[in-house]
This record gives C-alpha cells, sequence and structure tokens, in this order.
C-alpha cells in the first residue's frame, strides 16, 4: 500500500522558558492510503495536537511531515492553507459550523473556497446532504438540528469537495452509540477509495472496530501501532 | 466568500443591531455635535450671512462685525472711486436702546442701510413689505427675536432714542448669538436713532465688477483707500476667529464635540472589534478550511464597511429628522449642518471601521486555525 502521510522525529511544545511544555517527542509514524487510522490515548497525550500538524494548521518544532506526498514542514502559510484547501477535510469534535448560514451554505463552504459558483456550489451541497439522510435539513440553521445532525453536516463539509485526507477530531463524542456508528460507516465508505486516508482522533471503543490501525499514543509518545482485526 | 461574509454579518441579528446601533450613535454624537457647533459659529456672524453681499470694507482696525470702528463720510464716495467696485452702499450698524410698550427698555442693533436699495437687509421678509422702510419712522425688526420687543405686530410704535418708530416689515434671519435683536431702517432714520457720533458709518457694502477677480478688486480698495475689504467668506472667518481667541465659547464647545468624535470613534472601533472577537471561532474555522489571510481580510473589510455605511446612513438621517423638527421648531437654537460636516462624519465612520477592521485583521492573521480543535 501506498503511504499517504509519513511522520520523521516530529517534536512539538507550546509555552516559553520555565512554562514549556513538550507535547510531542520524536513521533515517527506511516499512514497508508484506504485505510481508516484510529488515534487513542488519555486526554493531553498529544493525539489532536498531532492530527494538527498533519493536516498542516500547525508547524512541528522539528521533524518532518510528508501528507499526501507533500513536504508540509518545508510549506508557507500560504502553502499550507492552499494544501488544506484543496486536500483535507476536517470534522470537529464541536461541529464549528457556522451558526448564521444555513445548513446548506455550511456544507456549500469548501466549494466557495474553491470559487465555484454559487448555484452549483449549493446544488453539490444539497446532494451531499441527501447522501447524508439530511437533505430536507437544508435551508435551517445549524442550532435548530440535533448533535447527530450537526455531526452530519460537519461530515458533509468535509466530504463536499472529495477530498484525499479526511481529518476528524472525536466525530462521536456528543453522539449517542447508533448515530456514532453510522456515522463511522460513512466515514468508512470514503476510506475504500485507494487514494484516501482517514484518521480519527477518538475516546470512543464503540467505534474502535471500524479501523483498520489503531495509534496508542501517551505523554506525547506512540506507544505501539497495531492493526485492527475483526 | 464575500456573500458568506455578508450572511455572516446579517445572519446574527442581535449583533448586527448592537454593531449598527453603536455605528449609528457614533455618527448621530459626531454629526449633530458638529452641527451645533457650526450653527452656533455661524451665529457669531449672521448678520454677514444674512446680507448676502459679497465684499464688506470696514476700517483696518475693525477686529469683528459687532465692534464697527467708524468710517469717516469720505469713505464712501472714496470706494465708489476705485475701478472694479459695481456698487458700494453704506451700511451704519450702532447699538442703543428701544424703549418697549410697557416702558422697558431693550438693547437693540441699529442697522442702516441704503434708502433707494434696500442693500444689507436679510432678504426673506416675513410680515409686510421691506419698501415701506422709506416711510418716516419706519424700522424692520427680526422675527426671532420678537418677543424680546413683546411680539409687535405691524404698525406697533415703539421709541428710540426718543424717536418714534413704526414696525413695517419683519425679517426672518436666524438668530445672532449673543448680539442684541436686530432693527433694520434706512441709512438717514438710522443716523437719527442713533446716539450722536462724530461718525457713523460703519462698514461699506461692495458688490465687485462681475468680469474682475473678486481678489484683484479687493486688492483694489485696499491700496486706493487705505482701508480693509474682505470677502463675505473672510469676514466670517474673521468674526468667528475672534470669538474663538477671545471668548472661552468656541473651545469649549469645539472640546465638547472633540469628546463626542472621540467617544463615537471608541464606541465604533470597540464595537466592531468585539464582532470581530466573537466570531473568533468562525473565522479560524474557515482558515482551517483553506481561506487566506487575504481572502479573510477582505471579508472583515467588506463586513465593517456594509455595517460602517448603513450606521452613517441611519446616523445622518437622524440628525436630518432632528434637525427638520427639533431645531427647525426652535428658531433660537444654534443648529447648521454644512455638507463638509457630513463629508467629514464620513470620512471619520469609514477611517475608523478600516481601523478597528485593522485590529481585528491583526489578530485574525495571528490565529493559529489548529485552535479549531481546541474545545
Amino acid at each position: 500500500m501506498e503511504t499517504a502521510i509519513k511522520l520523521k522525529g516530529i517534536n512539538k511544545s507550546f509555552g516559553e522558558k520555565e512554562e514549556r511544555i513538550h507535547v510531542l517527542h520524536d513521533i515517527s509514524l506511516d499512514v497508508n492510503y484506504g485505510e481508516m487510522t484510529l488515534f487513542v490515548g488519555p486526554s493531553g497525550c498529544g493525539k489532536t495536537t498531532l492530527i494538527s500538524i498533519i493536516g498542516a494548521i500547525l508547524e512541528p518544532d522539528t521533524g518532518e511531515v510528508f501528507t499526501l506526498n507533500n513536504p508540509i514542514h518545508k510549506m508557507t502559510s500560504d502553502e499550507k492553507t492552499e494544501f488544506r484547501k484543496n486536500n483535507v477535510g476536517f470534522i470537529f469534535q464541536q461541529f464549528n459550523l457556522i451558526s448564521t448560514l444555513s445548513v446548506q451554505e455550511n456544507v456549500a463552504i469548501p466549494l466557495f473556497i474553491n470559487n465555484a459558483p454559487y448555484d452549483f456550489a449549493m446544488q453539490k451541497a444539497k446532494e451531499m446532504l441527501e447522501i447524508m439522510e439530511i437533505g430536507n435539513k437544508a435551508k435551517e440553521l445549524p442550532n435548530k438540528l440535533s448533535g447527530g445532525e450537526q455531526q452530519r453536516v460537519a461530515i458533509s463539509r468535509a466530504l463536499v469537495k472529495d477530498p484525499n485526507l479526511i481529518i476528524c477530531d472525536e466525530p462521536t463524542a456528543s453522539l449517542d452509540g447508533h448515530t456514532g456508528r453510522k456515522i463511522v460507516e460513512l466515514l468508512k465508505k470514503t476510506t475504500t477509495s485507494p487514494n484516501k486516508a482517514v484518521i480519527i482522533v477518538t475516546h470512543d471503543n464503540r467505534i474502535f472496530e471500524y479501523g483498520d490501525k489503531m495509534v496508542k499514543m501517551e505523554d506525547g509518545r506512540i506507544n505501539s501501532i497495531d492493526k485492527i482485526r475483526i | 466568500m464575500y456573500l458568506i461574509a455578508l450572511k455572516m454579518l446579517f445572519g446574527d441579528k442581535i449583533k448586527l443591531f448592537s454593531l449598527i446601533a453603536g455605528l449609528t450613535f457614533s455618527v448621530l454624537l459626531i454629526a449633530q455635535l458638529g452641527s451645533i457647533f457650526c450653527g452656533l459659529m455661524s451665529r457669531f456672524s449672521q448678520q454677514i450671512i444674512s446680507t448676502e453681499v459679497p465684499v464688506w470694507v470696514m476700517d483696518k482696525n475693525t477686529e469683528m462685525l459687532d465692534a464697527p470702528i467708524p468710517l469717516t463720510n469720505d469713505a464712501l464716495m472714496r470706494v465708489r472711486n476705485v475701478d472694479g467696485v459695481e456698487w458700494a452702499m453704506p451700511l451704519a450698524n450702532s447699538m442703543t436702546k428701544l424703549k418697549l410698550k410697557d416702558g422697558k427698555r431693550q438693547s437693540v442693533n441699529i442697522v442702516g442701510v441704503d434708502s433707494s436699495t434696500l442693500i444689507g437687509i436679510p432678504p426673506h421678509v416675513k410680515e409686510g413689505n421691506i419698501k415701506d422702510l422709506n416711510l418716516p419712522d419706519a424700522i424692520a425688526i427680526d422675527k426671532n427675536n420678537s418677543k424680546r420687543f413683546g411680539n409687535p405686530k405691524i404698525g406697533d410704535i415703539f421709541e428710540i432714542n426718543d424717536q418714534r418708530a413704526k414696525v413695517v416689515a419683519i425679517i426672518d434671519m436666524p438668530s445672532n448669538a449673543f448680539s442684541a435683536p436686530m432693527v433694520f431702517t434706512t441709512y438717514d432714520k438710522a443716523l437719527n436713532y442713533i446716539p450722536p457720533q462724530r461718525n457713523l458709518l460703519s462698514y461699506i457694502l461692495v458688490k465687485p465688477d462681475p468680469n474682475l477677480p473678486e481678489e484683484e478688486v479687493l486688492k483694489r480698495i485696499n491700496e486706493k483707500t487705505g482701508l480693509c475689504a474682505l470677502s463675505q467668506g473672510d469676514f466670517i472667518w474673521k468674526t468667528i476667529m475672534w470669538y474663538v481667541k477671545n471668548t472661552g465659547i468656541p473651545i469649549n464647545m469645539g472640546m465638547t464635540v472633540a469628546l463626542g468624535v472621540i467617544f463615537g470613534v471608541a464606541i465604533t472601533a470597540q464595537t466592531f472589534y468585539t464582532f470581530v472577537i466573537e466570531n473568533i471561532k468562525q473565522l479560524a474555522t474557515l482558515k482551517a478550511l483553506g481561506v487566506t489571510n487575504h481572502v479573510l481580510t477582505r471579508m472583515i473589510l467588506l463586513q465593517s464597511l456594509c455595517v460602517g455605511l448603513i450606521g452613517y446612513g441611519l446616523g445622518v438621517g437622524w440628525v436630518a429628522m432632528v434637525a427638520s423638527t427639533v431645531f427647525k421648531k426652535a428658531d433660537k437654537l444654534a443648529f447648521y449642518t454644512p455638507y463638509q460636516l457630513l463629508i467629514i462624519a464620513f470620512i471619520i465612520m469609514i477611517g475608523v471601521c478600516i481601523l478597528s477592521s485593522l485590529l481585528s485583521i491583526i489578530k485574525i492573521r495571528k490565529i493559529e486555525p489548529a485552535t479549531v480543535f481546541r474545545g
């Protein structure tokens, strides 16, 4: 399998002088295309920092990051923005939907960012919402939706531009078991494509069975990388 | 993305309302206090404005309208003899007492003008016929001070300096700031009303030859007569500046206006900055999704200019409404909104919007998009 993400000796700290906290210690890792990789571990172990670096929204102090064969560690800020725009779909724990835009407009944002015409973007967004079975909520504002529905909107937004890398932070944290599994199943479907990869940070052991690989982290280090066999 | 920016702005009605309310209030403060200031300033020189004469000739040492240094009688002829003077008319301007019907005395400012042309009298006659000023003992009074005369009607009789004075016209002109009510009459009658003194000619009102530049005519008058000829605008400013230099009123009023402007600017900057800060999470999300700093900058500027224009329109509309209701009915209140003030308010508003946007933009450019992963 071809490597989608390659990390070499990643270190990351926050703060200054005495207050400096070393969050990631010499992380090296490969993630393959066609895989759904789960990052697990206790809170504060560096999972979110690591996926932020993979997703080109945070810079490592040292080390090399190759995401989708792009040397992220060498990119300028604008190049990283461009990279995210074209290649990465994010799903946030808090959904981060824009409260003043309709569900459909929220989903269409990645297409607007890519300068898609308004009508085209809205049509594509509607189609994606239909796939997620919430097409009937397209005109609603996000705060009128349940947590599960909002997460499906967030997933629709992440998938609408058909990115090669999807990064999810606790996507099922605020969902009941049934909805959580359904959402992970949707994500799993996207990884069937050989040129895509999904990374999920989670504490939710109900969804472990859907992963292909599990990266266990503790104190900013990778403890183990296991293939998941059901 | 600009449509998204506007939808983000207009989508949150409460934030939008508070933002626009803040901006409207700022414009209101700037435009209203500015209008009161301009109104007050214009009243210092209201007679100059109302008479609508292009050039005023006076003694070189005359410092302001209400303190003329009398000219000798031959001054009028000397001015008329200057090349480029189309006409020159005398104006007497002097204080005296008017005896009211109840026997009380009222200080008045007697203004005597040329009897054949009546140049020097404000053109807006409210009641009566201004041409009747040529009748014996005829005077015209200004409407806005008629209360101080006991609300006289046409035909009412007063005494000025023991001379009979009959009201034949009532003139509509804005009140002077502090000076006594105006009483208009012809120059020859004014000489009877004004207490005897060696010279009574206060000013010479001049119309320059329209074929010559006004500056050239002013220069010729100055050189050939030894007097001081000023354009209407310059005399207005000279009078205003005298008040600025010699009384605390304009400075005090100006400080109030400046305070209003500073307060308005602070409200605007604070309100818009708060608006952006409250949306920081959403803006960080957009940044994480791939919106560049340049696009975010333009989005914020668009939002800022949009609310700025709405706030400006509402603020100016409010001022116009106040001006056309409260101040119009209350003649004694000074309120004047020159278009320059509206331009200044517009520039301040847009400048403040851009400035507060820039503060917000600096903040946004520094945000790490990774903050979206923090709860």
